[in-house]
Parts: structure tokens; C-alpha cells; sequence
């Protein structure tokens, strides 16, 4: 099952469904529908788990200047991360609402940083700003999220053989457009 | 200023070759590869010995006190198991070269040089602090062959050069060599004040560099060399405390501080500076500002030779160097072949060419490690 954000395409070969879960077009399957919440990319099903996969491009060849600018900015500020979780938070209570969170949530991104050093620290600053926000909490019975880590190509490739990302040519398709396919 | 070392069969190296960058050099390796034994052959070729009437019985001697063999002869020092004499050749960057050559039975060394011209004095620092210890190396006329056993000539030659007299007048020099108007004050904020030498024992004097009289916006803006420096010293009311009492790390950037002060590190005039594992002690916080003091040295003609395991001290030259100042930052590589159990090199001027990268390396492992914990075999 392969789902494209802008030119790079995973392959969730061993998944039961894949959905673009941030789908804002009224007249497409799986319509989101509601703007003020954040969302992830794209949302996957296996046997016995829940993906939330949330994908930036900044090693994308064709990257503007202004673009990259903003992307470090964001990083290095906080706020990217600030995001991250309120992509996590906002699709779990989305899909809580429809009914579909009955197996352990994975969050699991794809940054295309170059340098791999960059990785670990960033998971965490994500993974500290969600739900219980790193504390113990005896009072509950569940946890939110079982990884939440990122990854870029090459570390993802080589953790999950089976979901291979690739970038691919985008030509005959419009830019920013997105399938599922 | 180096430019190319040669060491054939001598302590960890069969067949060795390096050509030096004229300013910054990074050697690294894993513990083992002959990092430390490199930086000391730069020191011994370099030193006045190779000039002397006597030079094969001193530059002998000079190996000894610098690599301490067992036997206290230098043939030792020749690789054991390899066939021909050890042989260790320096060129420098005025062209002067100097060649040693020696069997394994030798107590004397063949030296040749191709000029009589003085080499400048390189300075080596050792992985451990020498700051407090100049007092009982040098101040109190100490059992020479007591110390002579215990400290090898790495740690002596560096505090003979702390404990020189020299203008120790730091302030007049910010004030008038613009090399350093940048680089003390940064040392000093460093480490929340500085080392003074005091009867002939090392006490820090807690205080910072403050701009006295305000840089005017256009003095601000002006390139670095032209910029009129009104920077000042300001200890505070806080007591000396001798050395013994700061951090060790501290004691480091202090050695630093006096060899800028006194004259012995003198940007453009002194050999190359060999720093060993300036890593060691210090606090990662520090790090970055170390980096940033030594690009500054290079930028001002001093060459710098660091050998180091530490990948995050390659990272933070990898980040700071600015080409558009001519930084030059060369690494090169020392590893032990598994099989042959020699050491290799390789050198490289991107840090991303580096092989093995132990830092990639070790952040790919944890980001693996944690997969392999939180998410078993999904995906696999």
C-alpha cells in the first residue's frame, strides 16, 4: 500500500490499510474536515499495531531558501517539535473519535535531515512534549504512544525494510498533490 | 609549521605518511592507534636537539625522555617484528627537513638535516593538566631524576614554558595586538577569570574582560584587525584560589591563557601546537568556545595539531569553520588493521568523508536500539 507526500513514497507492504489522514479536499475519500485541528500525514493500520507517520522534506533537492530558512528557525526555536506533538495529540483524539485507536500507537516521522546526529535528540524533544510530558503517572492504565521517533532516509530504510521510502519523480503530477495508491 | 611527517617502524607505525594543513590538523583515532606517540614525534624533530654538535646522542635522549622505553634505549622505540631501522623524517614549511634513522640495538640515533636554519619551538600539550603542577616541576628545586621518572619530557618541556617570565601584562596585550583582542577575553569568560602566576605557583584570579570605555558602533562594525580593543580585566572582590582549587578542565584553558600571555604561543612566530585530548576534563559546554579559540589562533598563523577520540570536538569544527575566513580544518585518521595489527592512516579535508564516522555511528546505534526495544519486529 503506497501513500506519496510530495515526492517521497512509502510502501506499507505489510499493512492492513494505509490512509492519507490529512486529506482537506471536501470532495476526496477519507475528508478530514476540520482545519483547526493539526493533523499527521498519514495514518497506518497493521495486525497488530497503529502508525501515525508524519513526513518533512527539508533535504528535498528542490527546497527553497526561505523554506529551509523557516524549517531551521522552527527546529532550532522549539516550535517544529510544538508541532510534531500537536500533530500526535490532535490525530489520536481524531481517530479516538471514529472509533479506530483499539491497538498501540506508533509515531514514527520521516525528517530528511543529513546529518543521523540529529535524530535521537529530536525524537525525544517530541516525545517529552507529549502526554504524560515524560512524568510517571500511577493513576493511568494506558500510555498514549508506545515509539515516538524520527527517522531519516536511510535510518528508516535500514529499521523498516518493509516499509521502504524512496523519493520519486513527481513528473504528470501536480506539485503538492498527493495519492493513495 | 609542519608540512609532511614520515615514520617508518618506530613504536605503533610501519609505514607512515602525513601531510599537514598549515592550520588546523586533526588526528584521530580509536585509543591505541599511536595518536599520542604522532604528536610527540612532531615535538622531538622540531626541537633544538636536531641542530646540536651531539645530535644523534641528544635527539636519542631526547626520545627516551619523551616515550620512556623500558630499557631506556631509543632502539626500543624501533617497531619490533619489521625488518630496517626505524626512521622518523620531518619537513617543514621553510623547507628545513630533519631525518632520524636507527637500528634496535642503537643508544644513538643517525641524524641528517638539509639546513642549519633554527626550527620554531613547537609546544605540546599532554592530556593531563600541568597548570598545578608547575609549582612542585619546577618552583621548589625538585629531585630532577625523581621527575625525570615519573613525568615524561611532554609534561616538563610544557611547564618550563608556563612557568617562563614573559610580559605577563595580558591587559596592554589585548590592548595592542589585535590577534588577541578576541581570543584572551573569550579564554577569560570562559572560565570566569584567569591564572596568574604568583611565587612561582599558579592562583586564579576570578573576574571577566569588560569593555571599559564602549566601542563606538563604527570601532564595533570594523574588521577585526583594525578594531581598537578597550577591553579590561576586572577581577572581582572574590579571594585567589590557588589552582589545586579549580576544575581541572578549567586548568586546561588556563594553560592556554599563560602561553598566550608569556609569549611561548605566539601566533605566527611558534611552531606548531601539539594538544593532546584537549577533550579530556573539560566540560562538553566548553567545547564549542575551545573550538572557537583555536580557529581564531589558526586564522592568526598558528598551526594546531589536536589528537582526539572525541567526535563532537570534530563536529564543532565541522560547524564553526568558516571557509570565507580560510579556516582549513584536515583530519586525519588512524586506525589498527584487525588482521596485521598495524596502524593505518588516512586524511581527509570533509568531515563527512571521515571513515569509520564514530559519531554517526554511535547515533545510529541508538536510534536502532531504541527500534529494536519499542517496536520489536514491525517493519522487518
Amino acid at each position: 500500500m503506497k501513500l506519496r507526500e510530495r515526492d517521497l513514497e512509502i510502501d506499507f507492504t505489510t499493512a492492513i490499510d494505509a490512509i492519507v489522514f490529512d486529506q482537506m479536499k471536501a470532495d476526496r475519500p477519507g475528508y478530514h474536515g476540520i482545519g483547526q485541528m493539526h493533523r499527521v500525514d498519514f495514518v497506518v493500520e497493521l495486525e497488530e499495531a497503529i502508525l501515525f507517520v508524519e513526513i518533512k522534506d527539508p533535504g528535498n533537492p528542490k527546497a527553497k531558501a526561505e523554506g529551509l530558512a523557516k524549517f531551521h528557525g522552527e527546529l532550532q526555536d522549539g516550535t517544529l517539535s510544538n508541532t510534531f506533538a500537536s500533530k500526535f495529540i490532535d490525530t489520536f483524539l481524531y481517530r479516538w473519535a471514529e472509533g479506530c485507536l483499539h491497538k498501540p500507537v506508533h509515531y514514527i516521522s520521516l525528517v530528511t535531515f543529513e546529518d543521523s546526529e540529529l535524530l535521537p535528540n529530536f525524537s525525544d524533544e517530541i516525545a517529552k512534549k507529549l502526554p504524560p510530558m515524560g512524568k510517571t503517572m500511577p493513576r493511568w492504565k494506558r500510555q498514549l504512544v508506545e515509539n515516538c521517533q524520527v527517522f531519516n532516509i536511510e535510518m528508516w530504510n535500514q529499521s523498516f525494510p518493509k516499509w521502504p521510502v524512496a523519493r520519486v519523480q513527481v513528473d504528470g503530477v501536480k506539485r503538492g498533490a498527493r495519492r493513495g495508491a | 609549521m609542519i608540512s609532511n611527517l614520515q615514520l617508518k617502524n618506530f613504536t605503533a607505525f610501519t609505514d607512515l605518511a602525513i601531510d599537514f594543513s598549515p592550520r588546523i590538523n586533526i588526528v584521530i583515532g580509536e585509543n591505541g592507534t599511536g595518536k599520542t606517540q604522532l604528536l610527540k614525534a612532531i615535538l622531538a624533530l622540531s626541537g633544538p636537539e636536531a641542530r646540536n654538535p651531539q645530535a644523534g646522542e641528544q635527539l636519542a635522549r631526547r626520545l627516551c625522555r619523551l616515550y620512556h622505553p623500558l630499557s631506556d634505549q631509543v632502539g626500543e622505540l624501533r617497531r619490533a617484528g619489521t625488518r630496517g631501522e626505524a626512521m622518523l623524517s620531518a619537513t617543514f614549511a621553510a623547507g628545513q627537513t630533519v631525518t632520524v634513522q636507527f637500528s634496535g640495538t642503537a643508544s644513538e640515533v643517525k641524524v641528517s638535516t638539509n639546513t642549519g636554519d633554527e626550527l620554531a619551538t613547537a609546544i605540546f600539550i599532554p592530556t593531563k593538566e600541568v597548570l598545578s603542577l608547575v609549582r612542585g616541576l619546577i618552583a621548589d628545586k625538585p629531585d630532577q631524576a625523581t621527575l625525570d621518572r615519573i613525568f615524561d619530557d611532554g609534561y616538563l618541556d610544557l611547564a618550563r614554558q608556563l612557568s617562563k617570565e614573559g610580559a605577563d601584562d595580558l591587559d596592554t596585550k589585548v590592548q595592542l595586538d589585535p590577534r588577541f583582542d578576541s581570543i584572551v577575553p573569550r579564554l577569560a569568560n570562559l572560565i570566569g577569570g584567569r591564572y596568574e602566576l604568583r611565587d612561582g605557583r599558579f592562583c586564579f584570579q576570578a573576574g571577566a574582560y569588560v569593555n571599559k570605555l564602549g566601542a563606538s558602533s563604527a570601532a564595533t562594525k570594523a574588521p577585526q584587525t583594525f578594531q581598537d580593543s578597550v577591553q579590561k580585566f576586572v577581577p572581582t572582590k572574590a579571594p585567589l584560589l590557588s589552582s589545586g582549587m579549580t576544575a581541572e578542565g578549567f586548568r586546561k584553558i588556563g594553560v592556554l591563557q599563560r602561553l598566550l600571555s608569556n609569549g611561548s604561543l605566539n601566533p605566527g612566530t611558534t611552531g606548531p601546537l601539539l594538544w593532546d585530548e584537549p577533550e579530556s576534563n573539560l566540560n562538553p559546554k566548553l567545547m564549542k568556545d575551545l573550538v572557537l579559540v583555536l580557529l581564531e589562533l589558526a586564522r592568526n598563523n598558528q598551526q594546531v595539531i589536536l589528537a582526539t577520540h572525541d567526535y563532537v570536538l570534530l563536529k564543532w569544527f565541522d560547524l564553526l569553520m568558516d571557509k570565507g575566513k580560510a579556516d582549513q580544518v584536515r583530519f586525519h585518521v588512524l586506525s589498527r588493521d584487525t588482521d596485521t595489527g598495524q596502524s593505518r592512516q588516512d586524511s581527509m579535508d570533509d568531515y563527512r568523508a571521515i571513515e569509520p564516522n564514530a559519531i554517526a555511528d554511535t547515533f545510529n546505534e541508538l536510534t536502532k536500539e531504541q527500534v529494536a526495544r519499542k517496536m520489536g519486529a514491525l517493519g522487518k
